[in-house]
């Protein structure tokens, strides 16, 4: 089963059809996304919110009905009060043909408690509750009444119906009458203060009237008029004195202030424009405590008025000042709540009226706020209604209503489709997540192998990996966005760009196909254990890692190199931020100061260094005694030529002790050879004596015979064991140089010829005058010759050819010497080169058996290589030497 | 009837050294180390010396010293030892020859035969002024002659052979290759002459010297060539 899912995951097949897959999904995306941008347009394209966030559902006319009624409502309402009978007849007229299907009640209450009826439509009013414009006006409703009420006759009609929430969050707080906006929901087709301020515009019988009431009642309506008599103090100068008595009595100490600091401001504006010397308004600043301008720049203070000045230090003037000030203060603050004289009353209407009745007011604020109850002169009880019929709002409004519902119908369809095209085209997301996952599950896998299969593209550094895929993300990104723009735009305007929009969306999913396979390369990566390794950020840090490793450098070496580079380019970084050219300076010259320190240590060290090399290379060349010199300083240098110091004292050390064991192992030997030789010479002698003497019997004779040859054979053996001895143990003193080893063969033969000749040996000396020079013991490398020739001698088969020859190779000359053994060599050369060793047939013969061994010895102790070959009775010795330079 | 010290303290070697040399007619005094030794060369007059170098008390090496400081009869060291540095050394501190053991007692015989006949001899014979005449050592040349002598006993060799023994000589502590060597005595150069110049020594070897092995004038510098030695 395991194997079967994983050959079956691993074919080439599954990883085809996850890609064709992945690109489906792309291209079913991208179609999905089209058509959602298509029916997101088409949903704003119905404008349901037209309709749904303004009041009436956009009903003008019906607002136009509402606006002209009010006004000829209002109109008749102050006609009535200060007009002749005819014009107000004229007017309620008027107000009866204007305002008919609309439900209207105005009606005051007199300071005696006469309830007086100005207007009334004269109609059943038990339903009225129920008509918004009718809530809206009950005298000084406040605007969360006002919104309650309205909220309570939608709620129940609409307002649930089509979720809209009025009271969400409107403001309530000083809004005395409701005429502006509540979020969003517009009112300002309606407002009573513009209606009053236009019916008194122009015309001064109104203005009169009402400034008339405005001035009667004072303490009710003085916050109303406040900000127009401020306006007016400040612009008209005309009018200041007047109204500088007249305000105080009206307000409080903050009014005033405010207003004394808004002349300074004027003045201190003046000055700044007159001021030539660039002066500027920060510089000057409004004293409250004297009423003056201070001039912080020049340290002076001006009268406002006056334009008088005086220096700062001028304590004495500033105090005077002060004292006017308080003064001035405290006589205000007595006014304060006086009655008005009757000239300022007078002045007051005048220009009360002249702010209602002047036709424009441009560039400063200096209208009257008017409430409804100035109109009706009652401040304290009064009753304006004004509704509008159930009937004609249901007749009029309806129309609105039914197309309202119908967009809202559509709209809803229109939402339901972007809806399921929205969770389609998760879906599509989600299976191409999975897809993909599936694709990571199953790449870099091969049927029949658990290693990681690599593409071409995964040799690529990860980062440059990274980067392509960036580069390919951000063009899709970009495509994607322009080509977006572009559908818009081509949706709203001509079709005929539709085919750049699907090469757009081609090159995208180009992209985004692409991004897939580097996330691919990504996940085969990570899985083969590469990822990191095969990024340049990875070869980078296994190179310092490894270059950290093999030098061997301490740990506080490199901590301490990090810091001093880390905070240098700290402190570089902090001089480019701080864009400060000294500090830059600054770290120049310590970098120069830097690489001067670094330089000296250089030449310090490489002069240690090159001492060290000279002493090894003294120590090298034998003078082992050397001492490279040394300072205190603890330095790595130091330290190496300390270890070097007493390598060479240990080696020195080493060198006399061989010296002495060689000396004794000689001693030894020469010891020994000493013990056993002075015996021999007393045997020796001794049957040489004996021989000497007529011996009788005969018999004794050849005994003696017997002895005396075992005792020269004796004699023999013990030189040939202690040469060999001396020889294997390197017990032997040696005078290396260059010698001609074919001049060596040919006094060698010289030395043999007699003996050779006996046997009738025939040499075949190929060297002749040849030469061959070799670095040997000349001595030496001739008993190896000796023995050879010996051997020749002895064991050769008599009236054979005995062949020399020699040849130079690259790095020794190569000496063959080959014969016909007389006896059969029954054993192998390896054999034969033992010590004692002899073919078995030659063991009765003279000779020690030694000959081969020793000559192998002296060989090698030349540094030379001597060894011989079999063949069959061929006897095959060769002699390598090391080769000297011509 | 001369007169020799043996001086050797193995006495079984002693006895037949003496006997020996008493066979051949020399008068035998004996000392058993160097200290003996020494006394007996104050008192008695000596005409050679054969000496051993391991000795208890005082070696050979040393007595052979002190008397070379006084005395210069001939001294033959007879010993065990036989390193080149032995040998080098003995000779080096006055001996005047120096034979290895187990020796062979004619060439020992040979040996002091040859020193006695040096140290009462040629003593005179240094007197006369001889014309064309090569010496070293014991080996005299006569080139107007072509007489050859070895410590006072004459030689015979062939025209060849005394022709480079002549060569090497007037040119003693001189080494000649064997080509240098036909060149010169053949008075022609060296083609396929091989072993010949080898062969010619090894025989004058065995004329001249006691002992061709160990040869006392006629040396070969192997893989060089031969030269005889400057004594």
């Amino acid at each position: 089963m395991d194997t079967k899912w994983k050959r079956f995951s691993r074919s080439v097949p599954v990883r085809i059809v996850l890609n064709a897959l992945l690109v489906l999904c792309i291209v079913v995306e991208m179609i999905l996304g089209v058509t959602m941008l298509q029916t997101r347009e088409k949903y704003e394209r119905l404008d349901i919110a037209r309709y749904s966030s303004s009041d009436l559902f956009g009903n003008e006319d019906l607002m136009k009905k509402i606006n002209t009624s009010a006004i000829a409502i209002l109109d008749y309402t102050i006609a009535s009060q200060c007009q002749t009978k005819e014009v107000a007849k004229e007017k309620e007229d008027n107000m009866k043909s204007v305002a008919t299907n609309l439900q209207y009640i105005v009606s005051k209450t007199t300071k005696d408690g006469k309830k007086i009826e100005i207007a009334n439509c004269n109609q059943n009013l038990d339903n009225i509750t129920n008509v918004p414009i009718f809530a809206l006006y009950q005298g000084n409703l406040n605007g969360k009444e006002y919104i309650k009420k309205w909220t309570n006759y939608y709620s129940d009609a609409y307002t649930k119906k089509y979720e809209m929430d009025a009271t969400s969050s409107y403001d309530s707080t000083d809004m005395d009458d409701v005429d502006e906006d509540a979020d969003g929901y517009d009112f300002s087709w309606l407002s009573i203060n513009t209606i009053l301020q236009d019916l008194c515009k122009n015309n001064p019988v109104y203005a009169k009237f009402v400034a008339k009431n405005i001035v009667e009642n004072l303490s009710t309506y003085k916050k109303n008029i406040k900000e127009s008599l401020c306006s007016r103090y400040e612009y008209n100068v005309a009018d200041e004195a007047m109204l500088k008595t007249i305000l105080p009595k009206l307000y409080e100490k903050n009014c005033l202030n405010e207003l004394e600091s808004a002349s300074a401001r004027q003045f201190m504006k003046k000055m700044v424009d007159r001021d030539k010397n660039g002066l500027q308004l920060e510089d000057l600043e409004y004293n409250e405590e004297s009423g003056l301008v201070y001039n912080s720049y020049r340290d002076t203070y001006y009268d406002i008025e006056s334009g008088y000045s005086f220096k700062g230090e001028n304590e004495k003037e500033y105090k005077k000042y002060v004292d006017l000030k308080t003064k001035e203060n405290e006589k205000n603050n007595a006014l304060n709540g006086h009655s008005l004289t009757k000239e300022e009353k007078s002045f007051l209407l005048t220009t009360i009226t002249e702010i209602l009745c002047k036709e424009s007011q441009n560039d400063v604020y200096s209208g009257v706020d008017i409430p409804i109850g100035t109109v009706l002169n009652t401040p304290e009880k009064y009753n304006i209604y004004i509704g509008i019929d159930q009937s004609i709002y249901t007749r009029t409004q309806g129309k609105y209503m039914i197309k309202y519902d119908k967009l809202k119908q559509q709209g809803d369809g229109v939402l339901k489709t972007l809806e399921n095209e929205c969770i389609a085209i998760v879906a599509v997301a989600i299976v191409f997540v999975v897809i993909l996952f599936l694709l990571f599950y199953v790449c870099g896998r091969k049927v029949g192998t658990e290693e990681i299969q690599f593409l071409a593209i995964d040799k690529w550094y990860t980062e440059i990996e990274m980067i392509v895929m960036c580069i390919f993300m951000v063009t899709g990104f970009l495509l994607l966005f322009s080509s977006l723009a572009s559908i818009v735009e081509d949706l709203t305007g001509i079709k005929a760009h539709l085919e750049t929009i699907w090469g757009g969306l081609f090159f995208i999913a180009l992209c985004l196909v692409l991004c897939v396979q580097f996330l691919c390369s990504f996940v085969r990566k990570a899985k083969g254990g590469i990822l990191f390794k095969q990024s340049i950020i990875g070869k980078i840090t296994s190179v310092v890692k490894k270059q950290v490793a093999n030098s061997k450098i301490k740990k506080t070496s490199i901590f301490l190199y990090i810091l001093v580079c880390g905070g240098w380019l700290f402190a570089e970084f902090i001089g480019f931020a701080t864009e400060s050219l000294t500090w830059l300076a600054f770290m120049q010259i310590i970098l120069v100061a830097i690489m001067v320190a670094f330089g000296l240590w250089l030449c310090r060290h490489f002069g240690k260094l090159e001492n060290i090399r000279d002493g090894v290379k003294r120590v090298k060349e034998g003078e082992i005694k050397y001492q490279i010199p040394i300072d205190d300083k603890d330095d790595v240098l130091n330290n190496m030529a300390k270890d070097i110091n007493s390598l060479s004292e240990g080696l020195e050390k080493s060198v006399n002790e061989m010296v002495k064991s060689e000396r004794l192992k000689t001693e030894l030997i020469s010891n020994v050879s000493h013990d056993i030789k002075t015996p021999l010479t007393s045997i020796i002698t001794y049957v040489d004596l004996i021989k000497k003497e007529d011996v009788k019997p005969d018999k004794v004779k050849e005994y003696i015979s017997v002895l005396d040859q075992k005792s020269q054979r004796l004699k023999a053996l013990t030189d040939d064991l202690f040469e060999a001895a001396k020889a294997t143990s390197g017990a032997m003193s040696m005078d290396i140089s260059k010698i001609d080893l074919g001049s060596l063969v040919n006094q060698a033969l010289g030395e043999y010829s007699e003996k050779l000749e006996k046997v009738d040996l025939d040499i075949r000396n190929n060297i002749g005058e040849k030469e061959f020079f070799v670095y040997a013991d000349g001595r030496l490398a001739w008993r190896i010759l000796e023995n050879l020739l010996g051997n020749i001698a002895k064991y050769a088969l008599p009236g054979s050819r005995v062949y020399v020859d020699a040849s130079n190779d690259k790095d020794f000359v190569e000496l063959i010497i080959k014969n016909i053994s007389c006896v059969e060599l029954n054993i192998s050369a390896n054999e034969l080169m033992e010590r004692f060793t002899r073919g078995d047939q030659s063991r009765n013969t003279e000779g020690s058996g030694l000959g081969l061994n020793i000559a192998q010895s002296l060989a090698k102790l030349q540094s030379g290589k001597f060894y011989v070959e079999i063949d069959g009775d061929l006897f095959k010795a060769i002699l390598r030497l090391p080769k000297a330079a011509e | 009837m001369y007169r020799i010290l043996v001086c050797e303290d193995e006495k079984s070697i002693a006895d037949a050294l003496e006997i020996y040399l008493t066979n051949e007619g020399y008068e035998v005094l004996r000392a058993e180390n160097g200290i003996e030794a020494l006394e007996i060369v104050k008192k008695e007059e000596l005409h050679l010396i054969l000496m051993d170098i391991m000795m208890p008390k005082m070696d050979g090496i040393k007595a052979t010293m002190h008397i070379r400081e006084e005395k210069n009869i001939p001294i033959i060291i007879l010993s065990a030892k036989g390193e080149d540095y032995d040998k080098v050394l003995g000779l080096n501190v006055g001996a005047d020859d120096y034979v290895t053991k187990p020796f062979n007692p004619l060439e020992l015989l040979a040996r002091v035969k040859s020193q006695l006949r040096r140290y009462t001899r040629l003593g005179s014979m240094e007197e006369q002024v001889k014309h064309n005449v090569l010496q070293t050592g014991g080996l005299e040349i006569n080139l107007d002659t072509h007489e050859v002598w070895v410590d006072g006993e004459p030689k015979k060799l062939t025209p060849v052979e005394f022709g480079i023994l002549a060569f090497l000589t007037e040119n003693a502590g001189r080494v000649y290759s064997i080509n240098q060597i036909y060149e010169k005595v053949w008075k022609e150069p060296c083609v396929n002459a091989e072993n010949t110049v080898s062969v010619h020594i090894r025989r004058i070897r065995e004329k001249v010297e006691i002992n061709a092995k160990e040869p006392k004038y006629v040396k070969v510098v192997w893989g060089v060539g031969y030269k005889v030695e400057k004594i």
